[in-house]
């Protein structure tokens, strides 16, 4: 039944009428001009003897939307999860390498506290704090000492508005985030992550968890998000990496279980034209 | 400290530098706070130890020998604890074979049965039974179990009439001197403590092993069924067995709570003031080692320097015993239901294989003294017989025959669809029975609490008048006795206890839930589940032993409140830390990930985000910690020791508990009906205090998370 | 010829039943099935025809699963859950009161999405774990059906120096091919399979698919799954299901797999395989 397999053709469309990928000219620009935000070089990390990530070198350019996908079990979460010193909640755990933003080693001299209110993060199940919308979108900022009421109330209509989420909550302002809908909780986890104004924002498969309305809603926002932050993107879902990246990069994993990355490139190279062929019997839906 | 810890191999130095500095602080803080708790216990096991040393030294092995404990040690005479051990055991036995299988009945209709709308009243039902004060239980064992169980017409007379020829209802009791004589039939005896027990228990055992059955993931019941098991297969294959281990924790649990147990016990034992040797025999009068200290209590005297060198000893037996049985039940707990992927080496398993037919016949001929020889050796030749038919059936099999239909049932009845489908019916209704076994002894004590308490306590200065009819606030005396000086000392005593042990349990527990994922960590819960397993009795008789002896607190005065208060405040640590680090943990990680996310310090994340969320939690955990507290009687009745009136916690200082305690078993009516009236007064602050906010918060909490 | 079908079968007089290699069709009318208030599935008519492997396709939330799981009557153990309409195995109607589901689920065997093994269970009493509900202990016959159902699904060679290990030592997918020697054990006519390869790599998946396919020789198999590849590589027949926005799912269109993918008849169907959503 090889017939069917070959659904590449499947994904074409999908490329074709996705809502605004980067040029890939433009795309292959941006990766060669000047500094990368994050630079990821020789990384190596291990849960005590067990070795998640092998060998992983990558640079990721700045205001650009990099995806990362692969199988389940192939460590991308665990990858992104470094870029904010998350990794670090964990015991047992040793990283190798160094991961670069703008030129410095994070794992080097730098308070995790600090670095994580320059890279921001929104996860997979939206996860707002049982408070009041109001105090969800605050509550960084007001950790950063920002007291004053006006600048507060400010930064909250800056950020919701950045979220695409201000007219859906700015007449519940103070009704519990845990009233709100799943995407709409989602978008709220956005707007509380940039209300800390941070340069990166890590999205650990932010759509899995919501229903095809809400994904889009997302992945607009995406895009529009992309003029001042670098994005990088953690998902399972092929298309949606085909639809809302510039980049992206394919894990896969090695015998022993580590994760590697196979394959970086501009999104459209890797889904129409994968030089590894891994990476094209995955895209194509052999396995996984 | 913290578990931020560093990942960078090259840089560890640079990487401890990273951590924020309020946050070191903040870990040390609490850090301290759950170190208390170690050194509490380490104390603790020293003072018992140095204590008895002079008795270990002095009795030797007549300690445990010898059933002989005279009145005091001034003339040199020999310590013998030999009965109260016996007691202790027979009891705790008794209690985890009858209060075991009901909570295990019972946890199983709540978790795989019981319809979602009866689960939560159920459950709550169940928790109530473990809010009630020990005293209560005591009370209302004499004044209404002792009553239909002892008795010429009592269940006792009849057990003795018709299965009088098992040595366990046998009515004779041999001496020392070789004379025989006839229990009493007074309903006091090791079997009423030992069914009062039961119940006492059927809480603990029944909302760990309800948890520990919830653990087991749906798959597994469904894999069973899948395969088409009945119901009650799937439960006793798939649920059971992955959750054998904590459920066999959880009546260790229950049986340490058992051999402990004082107040309740000391009531309805019936105690052994002349020598009578331990008996097969379950109507005959005993002491444990706990209701020793409570029935005696007036002969722990450090004058005397053998007798109380002695009674500590008897303090560090009943310690080290359920210390140990403690630390096997957290280990089969805390593993529940992990499952390594280890191997049964070969070997091991052939003789695990073994000794299977070996355990049946050595239990039944170890129960023998109870149940007579040959009726343990019917037994096992009919339980060797069914082997040897289900091996001939295999070679029968073998050889292509089949065996007569009849004899297949007998030997894999289980082949049968209606016999699997009868046995189905039988559980279901079995659990059913367990339940009520554990719900209705609740029934009868709210309703005895009730109709005998309320009528006492409108009468007239009951609650303005103290127990020797002074009223509390000035005035002339009069002839009506009250109970005023007990709420007044109850609540002074539970009020210090708060001041002292909330705070810290919950420092505690924050920093077990929040940093104590290292071996600190470990040692501290490991400690504080110690600590909950020591029976209060022991605690009181520590704080005897280095407060009230060395008149530490209040110069020249020994017994006083504020020692009591310590003592209660020493009890309600473990349970408040405990309970704070659970209900952190229920806030889920993502909460934290997402404030970590930000740039917030782990500290601020702990107190803006992750303690909020848990709040109405906590704040149910710690009222329950002051609730058990409230309740309790033997710890206060070592140090406080008041009665009938209340002179400030300087002095001796009374309490409800105490009130009942003294009063509970006297037999003039006056006494009962002030035991009663004090018993629905403590009913009341106990039940409001642990029940009335849960429900209250209950609804918040479940928004919250 | 394994053994005779079960002592306790008293339930089929059903003529099909003569020879256990072929399976027996199922076939649902009008099924409706609700989680509390919830209606999950909405008039499922469809039959699935004995040794071809059926596909059931869809987003998450389309209620393929819940159909699976009508079918051998594990969706009554879910709390609140409760169906109508009927449900056929051969010629008797499984949904009859009357019915136990107990006897039901002994003939529909079922391969769950994650592996579950029994983890307090060696490797051979897992896969007798079956047999022995039925109390048969005989040791020698046990041991006969352990090699045979794991030599049926491929598991043997793995496993055969290490029979007494937990059934959870093993990987993934080991773990889901033991269940599945677990499932055939028992002899089953159907075998239902609720996404059995969504936790497996690669590698263990293939050998999923190439064991589904040696097994329809004997029996009906019905798969969930949220891999359309899959579906196209294995399956005879495909079910598409979709929910609409008040979750309810309903069977948009069951056809010859080589047609749902060529040439769907629905337009949410070509939506659907091509990826637009989901």
């Amino acid at each position: 039944m090889s017939e069917f397999t070959g659904s590449i053709s499947s994904v074409n469309p999908l490329i074709r009428t996705a809502i605004n990928v980067a040029d890939e000219a433009v795309a292959v620009e941006a990766l060669e001009a000047g500094e990368p935000k994050l630079e990821i070089q020789g990384l190596n990390f291990f849960y005590g003897k067990f070795q998640a990530l092998r060998n992983i070198s990558v640079k990721m350019p700045a205001r650009r939307i990099t995806s990362i996908i692969g199988p389940s079990g192939t460590g991308k979460s665990t990858f992104l999860r470094l870029f904010n010193r998350m990794s670090d909640l964990v015991p047992g755990t040793r990283v190798e390498g160094q991961v670069r933003l703008d030129g410095q080693n994070i794992f080097e001299g730098l308070d995790p506290v600090r670095l994580r209110s320059k890279v921001g993060m929104v996860f997979q199940k939206p996860n707002p704090f049982p408070k009041s919308i109001y105090d969800n979108i605050a509550y960084g900022p007001r950790m950063h000492r920002i007291k004053n009421k006006k600048q507060l109330d400010e930064i909250v209509e800056r950020s919701a508005r950045g979220a695409y989420i201000w007219e859906e909550i700015k007449d519940k302002l103070h009704v519990s985030a845990m009233a709100l809908s799943g995407g709409q909780q989602q978008r709220l986890c956005i707007a509380r992550a940039i209300a800390v104004e941070p340069e990166v924002i890590l999205m650990d498969e932010p759509c899995s968890a919501l229903d095809p309305i809400s994904t889009i809603k997302v992945e607009e926002l995406m895009l529009q998000l992309r003029s001042n932050y670098t994005i990088v993107i953690v998902t399972h879902n092929m298309q949606q990496a085909a639809r809302a990246s510039d980049f992206t990069s394919v894990f896969m994993m090695a015998p022993d279980r580590a994760g590697e990355l196979v394959e970086f490139g501009p999104t459209k190279e890797i889904f129409t034209r994968p030089k590894d062929e891994r990476t094209e019997q995955y895209v194509t839906g052999r396995f996984g | 400290m913290a578990t931020t810890s560093p990942v960078n191999t090259r840089a560890k130095t640079a990487a401890a530098n990273d951590t924020n500095l309020g946050d070191r602080i903040f870990a040390i803080i609490t850090a301290i706070t759950a170190g208390i708790i170690v050194a509490i216990v380490i104390i603790f096991a020293v003072v018992l130890v140095t204590g008895s040393w002079t008795s270990v030294v002095h009795n030797g092995l007549n300690f445990i020998t010898s059933i002989d404990w005279p009145d005091n040690g001034f003339d040199n005479a020999l310590f013998g604890a030999q009965n109260y051990i016996f007691g202790t055991i027979i009891t705790s036995a008794f209690a985890l074979l009858i209060g075991g299988l009901a909570s295990l009945g019972a946890a199983i209709f709540l978790s795989e049965y019981s319809p979602p709308w009866l689960r939560t009243p159920l459950s709550f039902l169940v928790e109530l039974l473990a809010a009630v004060p020990s005293v209560v239980y005591g009370f209302w064992g004499i004044q209404f179990v002792s009553g239909f169980m002892g008795g010429p017409d009592g269940v006792e007379r009849s057990l003795n009439k018709f299965l009088g020829w098992l040595p366990l209802f046998s009515d004779k009791v041999g001496t020392t001197r070789g004379a025989t004589l006839e229990v009493a039939f007074n309903g006091r005896d090791i079997l009423v403590a030992g069914l009062i027990l039961s119940i006492m228990i059927i809480p603990t055992i029944t909302s760990i092993s309800r948890d520990v059955i919830r653990t087991v993931p749906d798959s597994q019941r469904e894999g069973m069924l899948a395969m088409g098991a009945t119901r009650w297969q799937s439960i006793r294959r798939a649920v059971l067995s992955y959750g054998k281990q904590g459920i066999i924790g959880a009546l260790i649990l229950g049986l340490g709570r058992a051999l402990g147990e004082t107040i309740a016990v000391a009531f309805l034992i019936g105690g052994a003031s002349t020598v009578i040797p331990p008996q097969g025999t379950l109507l005959n009068r005993g002491e444990s080692i706990a209701s020793k200290f409570a029935n005696n209590y007036n002969e722990i005297s450090p004058a005397d320097t053998n007798g109380f060198s002695a009674f500590l000893e008897l303090g560090l037996v009943l310690f080290i015993i359920t210390l140990i049985i403690n630390v096997i039940a957290q280990i089969l707990v805390s593993q529940g239901t992990k499952h390594s992927g280890k191997k049964n080496t070969g070997l091991w398993s052939n003789i695990t294989k073994w000794l299977q037919y070996l355990v049946f016949p050595i239990l039944v001929l170890i129960a023998s003294p109870f149940i007579s020889l040959p009726v343990a050796l019917v037994v096992i030749v009919l339980w060797a017989l069914l082997k040897g038919l289900r091996a001939y059936q295999v070679r029968v099999e073998e050889k292509g025959g089949e065996l007569p239909k009849f004899l297949t049932y007998i030997a894999e009845p289980n082949k049968s669809y209606n016999y699997r489908k009868f046995i189905n019916r039988l559980m279901q209704g079995l659990f059913v029975l367990a339940l009520l076994v554990a719900i209705i002894p609740l029934a009868a004590i709210f309703i005895l609490v009730i109709t005998k308490g309320l009528p006492v306590v409108f009468q007239p200065d009951f609650l303005i008048n103290d127990t020797s009819g002074r009223p509390l606030l000035g005035g002339l005396p009069t002839n009506n006795k009250g109970i005023a000086q007990a709420i007044l000392g109850t609540g002074l005593l539970v009020g210090m206890a708060s001041v002292i042990g909330i705070p810290l349990g919950i420092l505690a527990g924050i920093y077990l839930s929040e940093y104590g994922k290292n071996r600190f960590g470990r040692l501290v819960r490991f400690t504080a589940d110690v600590l909950q397993g020591v029976p209060s009795i022991i605690i009181g008789l520590f704080i005897l032993t280095v407060v009230i002896n060395n008149s530490l607190f209040v110069p020249g005065q020994k017994y006083n409140g504020w020692a009591g208060s310590i003592a209660l405040a020493i009890m309600m640590l473990p349970i408040i830390s405990r309970t704070t680090e659970e209900i952190l943990r229920l806030v889920p990680d993502n909460m934290r990930e997402a404030a970590l996310a930000l740039g917030v310090p782990k500290w601020r994340v702990i107190l803006t985000v992750v303690l909020p969320a848990a709040l109405s939690g906590v704040v149910t955990g710690v009222i329950l910690g002051v609730a058990r507290v409230a309740g309790e009687t033997a710890p206060i009745l070592l140090t406080a020791r008041g009665n009938d009136s209340f002179n400030g916690l300087n002095d001796q200082t009374p309490a409800l508990t105490l009130v009942m305690y003294n009063y509970g078993r006297r037999p003039d009516a006056a006494s009962v009906d002030l035991s009663w009236g004090a018993a629905f007064v403590l009913m009341l602050i106990v039940l409001l205090l642990s029940f009335g906010v849960r429900y209250l918060t209950r609804n918040r909490l479940k928004a919250s998370l | 010829m394994m053994q005779p079908t079960t002592q306790t079968a008293n339930t089929g007089a059903t003529p099909s039943n003569g020879k256990t290699a072929v399976g027996k069709s199922v076939r649902t009318e009008k099924l409706n099935a609700y989680y509390g208030k919830h209606h999950a599935i909405k008039d499922v008519t469809v039959e699935f025809e004995p040794n071809l492997i059926t596909a059931l396709i869809g987003p998450s939330g389309c209620g393929k699963s819940t159909l699976l799981r009508n079918l051998n009557r594990m969706h009554e153990v879910v709390l609140g859950g409760r169906a109508e309409g009927k449900i056929f195995l051969g010629d008797e109607n499984i949904l009859d009161k009357k019915v136990d589901a107990a006897l039901i689920r002994r003939k529909i065997g079922m391969v769950f999405q994650r592996p579950n093994p029994f983890p307090a269970l060696s490797i051979k009493e897992n896969v007798v774990s079956g047999l022995r509900l039925e109390g048969e202990s005989n040791p020698h016959k046990l041991e006969r059906v352990i090699e045979e159902s794991l030599k049926r699904s491929f598991l043997w060679d793995e496993v055969k120096d290490k029979l007494d290990e937990p059934g959870v030592s093993l990987s993934g997918g080991q773990q889901q091919r033991l269940c599945i020697a677990r499932t055939i054990a028992v002899e089953p006519d159907v075998i239902l399979m609720d996404e059995p390869c969504s936790a497996l790599d690669p590698i263990s998946t293939l050998k999923i698919e190439d064991l589904m396919l040696d097994l329809k020789q004997r029996y009906t198999i019905i798969i969930v799954t949220h891999n359309m590849q899959q579906a196209a590589r294995v399956s005879d027949k495909t079910g598409f299901m979709l929910a609409g926005a008040e979750r309810t799912g309903q069977l948009v269109e069951y056809n010859d797999t080589k047609k749902i993918f060529t040439s769907p008849q629905d337009q949410r169907t070509e939506d659907y395989i091509s990826g637009r959503f989901g």
